[in-house]
């Protein structure tokens, strides 16, 4: 009888800092869904973007397209080749919900082709100097060279917007680079193709 | 089981609404604190400012203006600088910091650029006036010196705001739009204490920590956001359809920071344009410089008032017939 009191002191202890650190979660988490960034006080704190959750994550202005990467290449004889994809963008199956490590190369195409496309105000030059564009041009001459590179001078790429399923949109032309050297020890060909795509 | 989850998530954030409300008013009145002197302006706005430094007949008053969603508090080191020598006048316009917005005339940058104008006549005792601007408060002082009712000795524009800027620059448009989508709701949300979870921003640790107390307070003050979305929504506007820069017979410094002129290659032709419509002057580049940092960092700052310093010895007095009061 004498230990009841104390077991039920401590039950109700223990529930109670549970309760205040839920509660304290909940108010954190309310507080951090203002929908203007500037109020994330909090986030900075949270380092893995885990603990507090974020409506904001598909939201107010949500992803509706992927980014495709073409290129096409030109052989020492000046013949062009067709567009090509450069990666195929895999079909999701039910045990990439466990284990899909090939995503992460879908969203590093994406990263690089949305720094292309912020570098609208650059002029070619400097685009063509850009990191985004330097890892894409590689990326695509691995590509080829794990291909049938013979013959192959250079190559252009292309970044196109595309909704993916939904196939009655028009897949929107953005970007299309200069022809660039499969041998980037090469000195490179002229610039002055390079262009936004219109 | 019972459990108390629903009582203490409804009283924490009861009592997180009231603190919040207790607090907004907390900054504001922070905001405002300090000893400072009033000029009424036609629009019936209430003005406050500091002057110091020794008051000589030979040198002009220098009236320093600030730029958009700023109060004269960021002119602190420039002022410290010149006012050794100079009788230097700064001020917050209407809404920001310890000045009032009484007006109930819809608001338009001539309202601003008339105050400045009331001020000024208010406070010259009859000397030259070399007017002082930074980022907006440089488009300001330029608008003003076409046909202001004293005598201006030169403008010094620090980093200046150019009303074509949102349609030469490119990425300074796009920047504007998300401005404009980020200014709605801040005055409700500051008022209801969320101020609390605005990060101070990085530059305002530039200044000493009583300045810095004061820059937290007015950072999250309500009233210097609906100063900045009245402002913001008026430039805005005016912007998009720009009217051509005005000529001034005054003479003009400009005032540039480094990565101003780095990030767009088109910056240096907008600050040329004020240069052209004046009676001459120049641009002066300010190395490893930003923006803000022209007046926060100190070292940057005393590189600034050390142009305006220069710049006002170099300017003769105006001419008599310049003066039109």
């Amino acid at each position: 009888m004498r230990h009841r009191p104390a077991a039920r002191t401590h039950v109700t202890g223990l529930t109670l800092l549970i309760e205040g650190i839920l509660c304290s979660w909940w108010i954190v988490t309310v507080l951090s869904q203002h929908f203007q960034r500037q109020f994330d006080g909090f986030r900075r704190y949270d380092r893995i973007g885990l603990v507090i959750p974020n409506w904001r994550f598909f939201a107010p202005e949500p992803a509706m397209h992927d980014f495709h990467l073409l290129y096409r290449c030109r052989d020492t004889a000046g013949t062009v080749g067709e567009w090509a994809d450069a990666f195929s963008v895999e079909e999701r199956r039910w045990r990439h919900a466990v284990w899909f490590p090939a995503r992460r190369r879908e969203k590093a195409v994406f990263d690089v082709c949305i720094d292309l496309m912020t570098a609208g105000a650059l002029t070619v030059d400097e685009r063509s100097a850009a990191p985004s564009h330097r890892l894409v041009a590689d990326a695509i001459r691995r590509t080829i060279r794990e291909g049938e590179s013979a013959g192959v001078r250079d190559f252009q790429f292309m970044i196109v917007l595309y909704p993916g399923y939904e196939e009655s949109a028009m897949p929107d032309y953005r970007f299309v680079s200069a022809p660039l050297p499969l041998d980037d020890s090469a000195p490179a060909p002229s610039h002055q193709g390079a262009r936004d795509a219109e | 089981m019972r459990t108390a989850l629903p009582q203490m998530m409804g009283g924490c954030l009861g009592a997180l609404g009231v603190a919040g409300v207790i607090a907004a008013q907390v900054w504001r009145a922070r905001s405002r604190a300090g000893r400072f002197r009033h000029v009424s302006t036609r629009a019936t706005n209430r003005l406050a400012y500091t002057r110091h430094g020794p008051r000589d007949a030979e040198r002009p008053v220098i009236v320093l203006e600030s730029g958009h969603q700023a109060s004269h508090r960021l002119w602190h080191w420039v002022s410290r600088e010149l006012s050794t020598d100079h009788d230097v006048v700064s001020y917050s316009r209407a809404g920001y910091g310890p000045s009032e917005y009484l007006s109930r005339a819809t608001y338009s940058v001539q309202e601003s650029a008339d105050d400045l104008v009331d001020l000024v006549s208010a406070l010259h005792d009859g000397r030259d006036v070399v007017l002082v601007g930074h980022s907006f408060g440089g488009y300001l002082v330029h608008r003003v010196s076409a046909d202001a009712p004293f005598s201006i000795r030169g403008l010094v524009l620090v980093d200046p705001t150019h009303p074509e800027e949102l349609v030469r620059l490119p990425a300074r448009g796009e920047g504007a739009k998300g401005l404009d989508r980020s200014h709605p709701t801040v005055v409700t949300s500051l008022r209801l204490g969320w101020g609390a979870l605005l990060p101070t921003p990085a530059w305002a640790h530039g200044y000493p920590p009583s300045v810095l107390r004061t820059l937290r307070a007015e950072f999250r003050d309500y009233s210097a956001w609906a100063a900045t979305r009245r402002e913001w929504d008026s430039l805005h506007q005016l912007f998009r359809s720009p009217p051509p820069l005005r000529s001034t017979r005054a003479r003009v410094r400009v005032v540039a920071a480094s990565a101003s002129l780095q990030a767009d290659p088109g910056q240096r032709a907008l600050f040329d344009d004020y240069v052209a419509a004046s009676a001459g002057g120049d641009v002066v580049v300010v190395d490893d410089a930003d923006h803000l940092s022209l007046l926060s960092d100190r070292a940057d700052a005393a590189r600034v008032a050390a142009a305006i310093r220069a710049a006002a010895a170099s300017w003769a007095p105006a001419l008599s017939s310049e003066r039109s009061s």
